[in-house]
């Protein structure tokens, strides 16, 4: 038995597919490993964690309603009522119960690691398919996958370091999100349906790339050479830092979100400089509004961490998301209320889990193929929903 | 909190199947922190066994009214933890290498046949929740009986006093339907207050 087929085992016991013994192994090694610790009297202070696990549990229950964040693209707070979305890790424990309702006859399954290598001579490699090990060499830059799937830029040696403009890019499909660590150290999660154009040796003062769609840096830091990410005209400029760039061509801005360190956002009309924990927001329409505003980082970021996450989100800036993820088209039949959503949805789950769980604050959905129909039921309110003490 | 904190697992199970929100804080105050120190010795993490427990109840509410009324909600908090933890092992977003120790256990337990059944796992654990460290036992049941006055509970879930005293009424109503064998002391107890 070894840790692969360990894994599989308990995959199995997770989709209620392993035999009985199999989870009696399972259950038996989990009670055995909680009885392996033995809590100290230092380990009592969790105490204060009751009020604070508490309120976070109102709120994924929808019990009290989550005051919404100031974002730019929702002005204002429709007085819709607030509806939060749950969807946990362990829903497959209910799955059971469901299964019946479920409207989807062919399941949709969520996106994963999937992107295309494009070199510099115009050769494509598929990096799904990918074998482990070197894929290529370029002027003293080796590309290889690491066993995590991560693509890696190296040099191969230092001299070698080349000073010739050679450029590769790294694009995913809907459906896709890739990992790659740049010549430099710095590290690039990229989302789906994006695409990342970066030269091959980044040695130099001046480190460019130019990004599509959505990525997540961990710029490493050289000294006196700064990093810059172009998104059409908005440029981000850093010298080592985390940070997040949303800049999809059919969000009506791009969103630049700081972790760490310090970047400045520069637009052909204005430029800002953001602290850790704010977001510059550049309205692509009017061209002139840089604004920017502290945000909750984890929300905007939870997508690396596996995770759709809402904050009064409406129901097309959700579906946008989904329909990268899922590769899927979404068509609208009839009027769709400005209802916020709050609640997060585990990237892993398929498609017809996220459908089961909006259909439960009346939005319907249709799904032939690779389009989804989605309409909206008027005739009751989301105020109906779990609240029962009016 | 008063009355509820007299009532039994089963009715409490059976007013959250009503979706009754006091019964879903009883259980809370009843059960987070065993069903927290049993999450943090898996995870031995306490932002991730905070996620845990935080999804184990507020899916144990939302699901409320698909419950099984004859479950042990104990055993039943106990199972949620437990798939939610096998999770993250199975996707290796634990500390440990848990997947290795899951090799080893499953290649020595080959031969020996000395494993436990679901049932008696459950019995297992309700026991060893009885036979804390003194210390933690006594945390425990502070942590319990922590009653809390209309008003509180009021403030606590954002409803109004009165709201809260029809329905701790409601939920006597309820239980006298249900459960004819509630002892006539909590009746007493709550119409004397």
């Amino acid at each position: 038995m070894n840790r692969d087929e360990a894994k599989e085992i308990i995959e199995r016991y997770n989709n209620g597919l392993a035999n009985a013994e199999e989870r009696t192994l399972v259950e038996n090694w989990y009670l055995d490993e909680s009885r392996k610790y033995q809590f100290s009297d230092k380990d009592t202070d969790f105490l204060h964690l009751k009020e604070e696990i508490w309120k976070e549990t109102l709120l994924r229950s929808g019990l009290i309603p989550k005051a919404p964040k100031r974002l730019l693209i929702w002005p204002r707070i429709v007085a819709a009522a607030a509806v939060l979305l749950v969807l946990a890790a362990g829903l497959y424990f209910y799955k059971g119960l469901n299964l019946k309702d479920n409207i989807l006859a062919a399941d949709i399954a969520p996106g994963g690691n999937k992107a295309i290598l494009t070199l510099a001579n115009g050769q494509k490699i598929v990096l799904n398919d990918a074998a482990k090990g070197e894929l290529s060499r370029q002027s003293g830059i080796s590309v290889s996958k690491s066993k995590d799937g991560e693509l890696i830029y190296s040099f191969v040696d230092a001299d070698q370091g080349s000073t010739e403009n050679i450029h590769n890019t790294i694009s995913t499909p809907k459906g896709g999100q890739y990992t790659i660590m740049l010549s430099d150290g710095t590290k690039v999660m990229l989302n789906s349906a994006s695409s990342l154009t970066f030269p091959t040796s980044l040695n130099g003062q001046d480190r460019l790339v130019e990004l599509n769609g959505e990525a997540y840096f961990e710029v490493a830091k050289h000294k006196n050479s700064r990093f810059r990410v172009i998104s059409g005209r908005q440029t981000v400029e850093v010298l080592g830092t985390h940070f997040n760039v949303n800049a999809y061509t059919d969000e009506e801005t791009i969103k630049t979100t700081l972790l760490e360190g310090a970047v400045k956002v520069s637009t052909p009309a204005a430029f800002t400089l953001i602290e850790p924990g704010e977001q510059a927001v550049w309205d692509k329409a009017t061209e002139n509004a840089l604004t920017k505003h502290a945000v909750n980082t984890a929300k905007e970021t939870a997508w690396i961490n596996g995770i759709f996450s809402f904050e009064g989100d409406d129901l097309k800036s959700i579906m946008r998301q989904v329909s990268r993820w899922y590769d899927v088209n979404v068509i609208y039949v009839g009027p769709i209320p400005e209802e916020k959503y709050f609640g997060e949805i585990s990237r892993t789950s398929k498609l017809s889990e996220v459908f089961r769980i909006l259909e439960l604050y009346n939005v319907h959905f249709e799904v032939s193929g690779k389009t989804i129909k989605v309409s909206y039921n008027q005739q009751s309110t989301v105020s109906d929903q779990p609240k029962s003490i009016k | 909190m008063p009355v509820y904190s007299n009532f039994s697992d089963e009715e409490l199970t059976a007013l959250l199947k009503q979706g009754d929100q006091i019964a879903f804080t009883e259980i809370y105050n009843r059960y987070w922190a065993e069903m927290y120190y049993h999450t943090f010795r898996m995870l031995k993490d306490e932002d991730s066994a905070k996620d845990v427990v935080q999804d184990v109840f507020s899916t144990l509410w939302l699901k409320s009214s698909a419950l099984n009324a004859n479950m042990k909600l104990s055993g039943h908090l106990y199972i949620s933890v437990r798939n939610k933890v096998l999770n993250l092992v199975a996707q290796n977003k634990v500390r440990n290498d848990y997947l290795s120790s899951v090799a080893a256990f499953i290649t020595q337990s080959v031969n020996d046949s000395l494993l436990f059944d679901e049932r008696e796992i459950i019995e297992i654990v309700e026991a060893e929740i009885k036979n804390l460290p003194p210390r933690m036992r006594e945390i425990f049941e502070l942590s319990r009986k922590d009653n809390l006055s209309h008003k509180e509970i009021a403030e606590k879930l954002n409803l109004s006093d009165q709201t809260v005293k029809k329905q701790v009424h409601n939920a006597l109503k309820i239980i006298k339907n249900k459960i004819p064998m509630v002892e006539s002391g909590i009746f007493v107890l709550f119409f004397l207050r």
